[in-house]
């Protein structure tokens, strides 16, 4: 029974060791912890604070904060996708933190109109196509899709991913929610198989010819042509998507200080340090993301796939509008 | 107090059990909250084929897994062939790859330049560039395979500890041997066969990887649609309560259908069942029929992630390593170790004052039917409010703010393990126990020994192998789980099983290899133990 006791004291004064840190951070993120490493450790060398990490997905995470409430050990979410930062604001989750260095350095389409989260890095949702069967010229804006030319040609994965849901979203900010619906349900005619299997799988199937258009996000194509088997995509062209009222759908990851925020002014730290044109760089060397800070060095595989025109909504309706984007892809039979 | 004395086996069972239920009812607390418009919006425009698919994937994974289950069982248990030494361990194998990397695995072989696609091309000069591995039937595919070995691991158990008398009768009377199976030796092993068949149709529901990769709308896709994407915790609450309450009725039936009959081994008798040999034909066959599962279950997925791992050796050098393989270690270990001392007090209790405890041990065991992130909220919220009160305390009257002090520790982590995966150590460890003929008990009381004596005397020695049996299939699924881990994690903690999803979910398959064979490796240790323990027997 003493070595019970013992045992009890040993992991109770454990506890307490843990409260006894100071010069740290505490990041949730739903980022993989593989991609942003690199910028931790940057970090912790740069300013001696300590970053302790858990990573999950975005929803989990939100719901960690929201159950441990007020005493939650969490100073900032980090997280991909403007409808993820948007939920979060949402719930009031996050603190605003005011920063003319964050408001110069950041676009205002890519942070939150309150300056409560702040985009970080971005992608865009292009289009691969077949160099064999498809003519550049055939290929417009997101809303030509739903041409019926496209029939059985167009590869795309699950309604139930966000980038999905953002995309479609954006969409209803830009044409309003009919139209899009009807646009929806003509792009799913137009599939070429039931959405399944991840960005890179849509890629596949194009080299393979099960189908001739697929949409995904700009960084699984750069990575896939930065592969050894490079060869078997020979026959891929890349486009992007926009029309005289769209332009490009580009999203975010981002970041935001949370409301109970033990160690404030050290997340705040991390998070400008997330901008500054060391961490910028990592975003873009190592994730192949595009820099959300202007005039940043880009590797030479990314530099010709920088020139296209982004458009002009604020990220934060993508989050704003994803309840609608999911319902209208159900109803129109989007798997 | 006499009284309490008397029952005291059976209080701390259902005492324990309870500590397992809080978290199970906080779940179907959410069925009584009223239902919001995400809730209806499901309902009416996807609930339905949800269900549907599920019912589809259970009903073909259950048949599937029963097959090979149960023939490769008796085949190793009942015969002697060359190489079954090998064969019986090597069945156990698939368990150790997370179902999720074998959709991988295929999708990848039959996809676009995968190899099996390539050589079709190059050896039948077909023109099929792919295969369409994105279906039901894939998934049904992966379930199968991955999963038969619950069934097979609690069958074989079975088999093994039958009394060699029952089928010395049945052959006296002239049964053929399809007839000795079919009338003896699998009505006497139907507790394990129906404990095998739940487990694996448990983990089929909870799943979420493979479904979703695979693009199958299944049930438990419908819960994480409802939190994950329309941010709505208590319609996921809901749905999830409802499948846990659809479980525990399925089990209920079987039970009420098995009724009354006592499935131990009143037939006193030493002999074990005598091994057949088996020779020339008949062992091609008997090594053909195990070799099948092996092959599709573990061989190629291994061989497939090996080549991957080929390509990314280097990552070993940024993943910490040695770090994160120790901590899957050290959380599967300690886990099993407590599931299999939880299963053992309640398996006991359950015998001593069955009326008193079983209605709690079953409900303690729904905890492996609840998607693992759904799980890990029904933990969060009475440990939060436990660490709230506790913190409320202390601020009254210490004046010090103890913050959070259970959440987010290895506390709460392992709890979450016990509240998950008890139901596997229950079912192995009851399979065990339901061997030992009642009068075993009644002889040592008479002699005058303590329940407690009996326990750890008697039960824990005889049902050894069902014990370590218990502790290896915890030791495995813990060092696989996901979602529960992900959520309820202190900081710094990563398992080989976070690394691998991470980094297969961003689509870096070749990269994830390495955590997913050191996942296999690590699983080799618990499974050398327990083939000594075997051996002994």
């Amino acid at each position: 029974m003493k070595i019970f006791n013992i045992l009890i004291l040993i992991i109770l004064s454990l506890f307490f060791c843990i409260k006894a840190w100071s010069t740290e951070v505490n990041l949730y993120s739903a980022r993989k912890e593989h991609l942003i490493k690199p910028l931790i450790n940057l970090f912790e060398k740069e300013t001696g604070i300590k970053v302790n990490l858990v990573t999950a997905k975005a929803s989990q995470l939100h719901e960690r904060i929201v159950r441990e409430g007020k005493n939650s050990p969490a100073d900032v979410l980090l997280t991909s996708d403007a409808g993820n930062l948007w939920k979060a604001s949402n719930k009031g989750l996050f603190q605003k933190i005011n920063s003319d260095y964050l408001t110069s350095r950041i676009d205002s389409k890519y942070r939150d109109p309150g300056n409560q989260w702040f985009g970080l890095s971005l992608r865009a949702r292009i289009i691969v196509y077949s160099l064999d069967r498809v003519d550049q010229n055939e290929l417009k804006g997101y809303k030509y899709l739903s041409n019926s030319r496209f029939k059985n040609r167009i590869l795309i994965r699950s309604s139930s991913n966000i980038y999905n849901q953002s995309l479609i979203a954006h969409m209803i900010a830009k044409y309003g929610e009919g139209p899009t619906e009807e646009w929806a349900a003509k792009l799913v005619n137009n599939f070429a198989r039931s959405p399944a299997g991840g960005d890179r799988d849509q890629i596949k199937a194009v080299a393979s010819g099960e189908g001739d258009i697929a949409i995904v996000n700009s960084y699984y194509v750069i990575q896939m042509l930065n592969n050894d088997k490079k060869s078997l995509f020979d026959n891929l062209g890349i486009y992007f998507p926009s029309d005289q009222e769209m332009g490009v759908h580009v999203n975010i990851s981002g970041a935001g200080l949370l409301y109970n925020a033990p160690n404030a002014e050290n997340g705040k730290k991390l998070i400008n340090f997330l901008v500054s044109d060391k961490a910028q760089k990592v975003y873009s060397f190592n994730n192949f993301e595009y820099p959300v800070v202007k005039n940043i060095e880009i590797p030479k595989s990314l530099k010709y796939l920088r020139n296209f025109r982004e458009d002009n909504v604020n990220t934060s309706e993508y989050g704003r509008l994803s309840k609608r984007a999911i319902k209208l892809a159900d109803r129109v039979g989007w798997e | 107090m006499i009284n309490y004395l008397k029952h005291g086996w059976g209080l701390l069972s259902v005492l324990l059990s309870l500590v397992v239920i809080i978290p199970i009812f906080t779940i179907i607390f959410f069925l009584i909250t009223p239902g919001n418009e995400t809730w209806y919006h499901l309902r009416e425009n996807v609930l339905s084929s949800y269900i549907i698919n599920s019912l589809y994937l259970i009903i073909f994974v259950g048949f599937g897994s029963i097959l090979i289950g149960v023939s490769t069982a008796w085949l190793v248990a009942m015969h002697n062939f060359p190489y079954k030494k090998y064969i019986e361990w090597l069945l156990f194998m698939p368990l150790a790859i997370p179902s999720y990397a074998v959709a991988y695995c295929y999708a990848d072989l039959l996809g676009y330049g995968g190899f099996i696609t390539d050589n079709l091309v190059s050896i039948f000069n077909s023109n099929i560039k792919s295969i369409n591995f994105y279906s039901i039937y894939g998934a049904i595919f992966v379930f199968i395979f991955s999963l038969y070995p619950y069934v097979y691991l609690l069958m074989r158990q079975a088999f093994i500890s039958q009394s060699g008398a029952h089928i010395e009768i049945a052959k006296i009377s002239g049964l053929s041997v399809l007839q000795i199976i079919k009338k003896v030796s699998l009505p006497l092993s139907r507790p394990a066969l129906a404990g095998g068949v739940t487990l694996v149709i448990m983990e089929t529901l909870a799943d979420y990887g493979v479904s979703d990769y695979l693009g199958i709308n299944t049930f438990t896709k419908g819960i994480y649609k409802a939190w994950f994407n329309l941010g709505d915790i208590t319609s996921a609450g809901k749905l999830s309560a409802i499948l846990l309450i659809s479980i525990a009725v399925i089990i209920a039936v079987e039970r009420k259908i098995r009724g009354k009959a006592e499935y131990n081994n009143e037939v006193r008798s030493n002999k074990k069942v005598p091994l057949k040999k088996l020779n020339g034909v008949f062992a091609m066959m008997a090594i053909i029929v195990c070799v099948i599962p092996i092959f599709i279950g573990f061989i190629i997925p291994v061989l497939t992630l090996i080549a991957w791992s080929f390509d990314s050796i280097n990552i070993i050098y940024t993943l910490e390593f040695i770090n994160v393989t120790f901590a899957s270690f050290g959380i599967a270990i300690s886990a099993s170790a407590i599931c299999a001392i939880f299963a053992l007090i309640i398996v006991f209790g359950m015998r001593t004052n069955y009326k008193l405890v079983a209605p709690f041990a079953r409900l303690a065991s729904l905890g492996y039917s609840i998607p693992g992130a759904v799980a890990a909220v029904g933990i969060l919220i009475p440990l939060v409010w436990l660490d709230n009160t506790i913190n409320n305390i202390s601020l009254k009257y210490f004046n010090y703010s103890t913050g959070l002090l259970i959440t987010g520790t290895w506390f709460a982590l392992l709890f979450a393990y016990l509240v998950r995966f008890l139901a596997l150590s229950m079912q192995s460890i009851e399979n065990s126990f339901i061997k030992i003929s009642k009068s075993i008990d009644y002889a040592a009381k008479v002699l005058g020994r303590s329940n407690r004596s009996i326990l750890t005397n008697i039960h824990v020695k005889i049902g050894w192998g069902g014990i370590s049996l218990g502790l290896l299939i915890v030791f495995v699924d813990v060092l696989k789980e996901l979602p529960a881990t992900m959520i309820l994690r202190p900081f710094g903690l990563s398992t080989l099983a976070i690394k691998a999803h991470e980094l297969a979910i961003d689509e870096r398959l070749n990269d994830a290899s390495i955590p997913l064979l050191t996942i296999i490796l690590v699983c080799l240790i618990p499974l050398y133990f327990l083939t000594k323990v075997i051996r002994q027997e």
